[in-house]
């Protein structure tokens, strides 16, 4: 069993009348609320955390895209990933992902992805999500009409400049390109595992079964209410004759763990009713542009999830709605071990991103749920899916390969 | 009235349309949100005019959204139709993004327009100006934006409980999702450039009440027209033609009649 450790990087001070006062958390949210010197101290304690994490003994690392989100603060997300390549030396680099759609030509994603792998040591795993509406459609402009199509041929061309040695053009019908040659190629072959963060379209299960990819399913609902997605995506795989493996599924959990339960709901139940409340209150007119979702996906969750609108799911929900619900993993470790074991066991999944910075939590509190759940609770889990290979984690090179890099130093006194 | 389809190339989507009256031959190219079949503007039309009105490719129950990727293709479109039909001059009433169309076929094929009509035009954006966006709305309720009075939508799409609204909300983001592939993220096709090269003589008709292309964007259409003149409708939206029917098809029928 794997788990990995997960920042949304949220901004922390958004005000306490966000809701009535703001109409979005995403795409118009308004500029002025955000302070780049605050943001300074911000990145840096996330990126600690991140680093903190990798020490702890958690497999992985993660970082992911948004845009114009006052919840998601990595638009370049390689950008946050490479800091990591450098200041950690043996977790994976979870890059979940680039919105592959989005970069024109997506030759530019190969590139930063085989750059990540190589300064890495081949840590890298290389995330494809289509990405939000929110983010591809309103925020970047893509036109939603074409957004999947453009998804599909980003990816063959990723591919392919990854894998042909040889350099070759492409005439596709969004990118013309004479010269695809991609400097570096990466460590991993014939290229990093590929992962694909899905927030539950029926043709992404698909994708993933026939490409032998991991599939992520990312939401904040919590583990009950994304069962019925894991399940659809195993049996698609069952229905395809592919064989069961945990390890080809992954899914975001938030989790805080304290000394006690009442610690829990006393101390920390706050920050993730900072980020319910404040995080998740997008504009209903920004969730699903006409095209986002296929017909298929519209008619599927059409009962359940008319509009395909999520926010707001725990919004008003006491502590305990909140953890029994699922919406949140919650408790002293043993609780915690138990609702984890819950979860892994019923979603079938070998992977877990444990969002453990929830909100507007500040660093020592999270540090030391971290902590707890690292000391405490992954090693009574660990033993869950032995006699599984992960196909789907890095191979990174032998460790005498690996640099090392220079230790940063108190400056120099002139 | 009959309700028709037409396969013009075996290799392509069929056309559907509707086509009834008699009369000097009138296309009717819809609106963003598609046809909500043989509307009373439409009906009122065919009392005068042999009106023929296409759904566009990809909307409502025209697939072939993938054979249309802008302007050009769709002036390709109705011409091939025109001939299918042998059809050689026509007036054309384009509303909304049929407008636009509309425009690009007068423009690139005067020989085939007689007198047209541009109700609610899309496909130029002023910032001064600027314009809703019909494509960040409350999906379930996505063309209410395109009225004067939203409440009108429960009335005139849903039919007061008629449609099925978990139907009209799977065909209202197919015919979105149409409209986006050419108006996404902004209305702006650049058929500005083109509107000169207009020959026919051409009435620009404007709701008071568009929130989507608001009637400012009249005078923009019309300063770049040379044989041109402007209404605009009172206590109507962007669906000019569900909002106030009869107005609608007075203005575009006394237009094409006129001497």
């Amino acid at each position: 069993m794997k788990f990995h450790w997960f920042n949304l990087m949220p901004y922390p001070y958004l005000p306490e009348d966000f809701r009535q006062k703001h109409r979005s958390v995403w795409v118009d949210v308004d500029s002025r609320l955000y302070d780049p010197v605050k943001g300074h101290q911000i990145y840096n304690d996330y990126l600690d955390l991140l680093e903190f994490a990798a020490e702890l003994g958690f497999d992985g690392v993660g970082v992911n895209e948004h845009h114009a989100n006052a919840y998601g603060l990595m638009p370049s997300p390689a950008i946050m990933a490479a800091t990591l390549a450098r200041r950690t030396r043996d977790v994976s680099i979870v890059l979940l992902g680039q919105s592959i759609a989005l970069y024109n030509p997506p030759t530019r994603v190969a590139e930063e992805m085989a750059m990540l792998d190589v300064i890495s040591g081949g840590r890298l795993i290389a995330g494809f999500p289509v990405g939000t509406s929110m983010d591809t459609n309103y925020a970047f402009g893509s036109n939603p009409a074409t957004l999947r199509e453009r998804y599909a041929e980003n990816h063959d061309l990723i591919i392919r400049a990854w894998t042909d040695p040889d350099v070759f053009a492409w005439n596709g019908k969004f990118n013309k390109l004479r010269y695809v040659n991609v400097w570096p190629r990466p460590i991993q072959k014939p290229h990093p595992p590929i992962w694909i963060p899905g927030g539950g379209s029926v043709e992404t299960w698909d994708f993933c079964a026939e490409k032998e990819y991991n599939y992520s399913y990312l939401s904040f609902s919590g583990f009950k209410r994304g069962a019925q997605l894991m399940t659809g995506f195993w049996d698609r795989l069952d229905a395809l004759g592919k064989p069961f493996n945990p390890y080809q599924g992954s899914f975001a959990q938030q989790i805080i763990v304290a000394d006690s339960d009442a610690e829990a709901e006393e101390s920390y139940f706050q920050h993730a009713r900072y980020f319910f409340e404040r995080c998740l209150h997008v504009y209903p007119g920004f969730a699903d542009a006409p095209g986002y979702r296929t017909e298929a996906t519209i008619r599927a969750g059409l009962k359940s999830q008319v509009g395909g609108v999520s926010s707001g799911g725990a919004v008003g929900k006491s502590y305990r709605q909140c953890v029994d619900e699922g919406f949140l993993v919650s408790g002293d470790p043993k609780q915690v071990t138990e609702q984890m074991e819950h979860l892994i066991t019923s979603l079938k999944v070998g992977h877990v991103f444990c969002l453990m910075h929830i909100g507007d939590m500040p660093r020592d509190k999270c540090e030391k749920s971290t902590r707890l759940f690292a000391d405490h609770v992954m090693p009574k889990l660990r033993h869950l899916w032995e006699g599984y290979e992960d196909l789907w984690s890095p191979r990174p090179l032998d460790a005498g390969l690996i640099a090392s890099p220079r230790p940063i130093r108190p400056a120099v006194r002139a | 009235m009959d309700q028709l389809s037409a396969v013009i190339h075996p290799e392509k989507s069929p056309v559907h349309y509707f086509r009834g009256g008699a009369g000097a031959p009138l296309l009717y190219l819809h609106h963003i949100a598609g046809l909500q079949g043989w509307e009373p503007a439409i009906a009122e039309l065919a009392t005068r005019f042999d009106v023929i009105a296409p759904y566009h490719p990809g909307w409502g129950p025209s697939e072939g959204i993938d054979e249309v990727d802008d302007g050009l293709d769709f002036v390709l479109h109705y011409i091939d139709f025109l001939d299918h039909l042998g059809l050689e001059q026509v007036h054309v009433l384009g509303h909304s993004i049929g407008a636009w169309i509309a425009a690009e076929i007068a423009a690139i094929r005067p020989d085939r327009v007689m007198k047209l009509v541009l109700a609610n035009p899309v496909g130029i954006w002023e910032e001064s100006i600027g314009g809703e966006d019909p494509f960040a709305q409350n999906p379930m309720r996505a063309t209410e934006v395109l009225f004067a009075d939203p409440a009108r939508r429960e009335n005139l799409v849903l039919r007061d409980g008629i449609m099925d609204v978990l139907e009209n909300y799977v065909q209202e983001m197919k015919d979105l999702k149409a409209a986006a592939k050419f108006l996404w993220p902004l209305p702006d096709t650049g058929v500005i450039k083109r509107l000169p090269r207009i020959k026919a003589h051409t009435i620009v008709v404007t709701g008071a009440g568009d929130r989507f292309v608001p009637p400012a964007y009249g005078q923009v259409w019309r300063n770049q027209l040379e044989w041109a003149e402007a209404k605009t409708i009172l206590d109507a939206g962007h669906l000019a033609n569900l909002e106030q029917p009869n107005r609608f098809a007075t203005i575009a029928g006394s237009w094409f009649m006129a001497p």
